[in-house]
């Protein structure tokens, strides 16, 4: 999976600390995610989308090793 | 998010109280001219601190906890298992003597070791395991 969690925050002016707050989470799982380290729960990309006032598909982006 | 594991605060009072009872032994086998190791019962005494410390430790709560630090305490706790496991089948089976009671500390700080290392290495990001 892909995401554009870091474009969409540095177009949105949120720093990654901010976002944290926002969600509820560590500034650590923000920079894992951005990072695709991590891939979070329906429940945080549902957060993270509505903070960023974007849809969870524009954000997270299925691939194509994803369906196999 | 619910949590049955420790407060934070357990975090500096569990790495002080291992940090104290690997150093006292140590001090006190000095300041004796006899080495730590060889007094069974301070080295039992010490052995049980040190793993009560450690435990503390790894049960309690980091400062932020979300499901990401859920997340590697998971995969955390999945490779020291299996760790455990491999050391147990190659104590009984590999190298023998009869004394697995014995090494019961020693499997245990293995797997406690394995737990901080892999939980630190996935909270820093530092592999791309997803």
């Amino acid at each position: 999976m892909v995401n554009k969690l870091k474009q969409s925050r540095e177009s949105n002016q949120i720093t990654q600390e901010q976002l944290a707050q926002l969600v509820g989470v560590s500034r650590q799982s923000i920079i894992s995610i951005e990072k695709g380290h991590y891939v979070p729960t329906s429940v945080l990309a549902l957060k993270i989308s509505f903070v960023l006032k974007s849809k969870v598909e524009d954000l997270f982006v299925l691939e194509e090793t994803d369906w196999k | 998010m619910k949590s049955n594991l420790l407060p934070n605060c357990f975090k500096l009072i569990g790495a002080t109280t291992f940090a104290l009872a690997f150093i006292t032994p140590i001090v006190m086998g000095f300041i004796n001219q006899q080495p730590w190791d060889e007094t069974e019962s301070r080295r039992q005494i010490a052995q049980t601190i040190m793993l009560l410390g450690l435990s503390a430790f790894i049960l309690s709560k980091e400062k932020i906890e979300d499901e990401f630090i859920n997340a590697c305490r998971l995969k955390a706790f999945k490779v020291a298992f299996v760790s455990g496991i491999i050391y147990f089948l190659q104590d009984a089976f590999g190298t023998y003597s009869g004394a697995l009671i014995n090494s019961s500390f020693y499997l245990l700080m293995m797997q406690i070791g394995v737990y901080c290392i892999i939980f630190y290495i996935l909270k820093a990001g530092l592999t791309h395991g997803k």
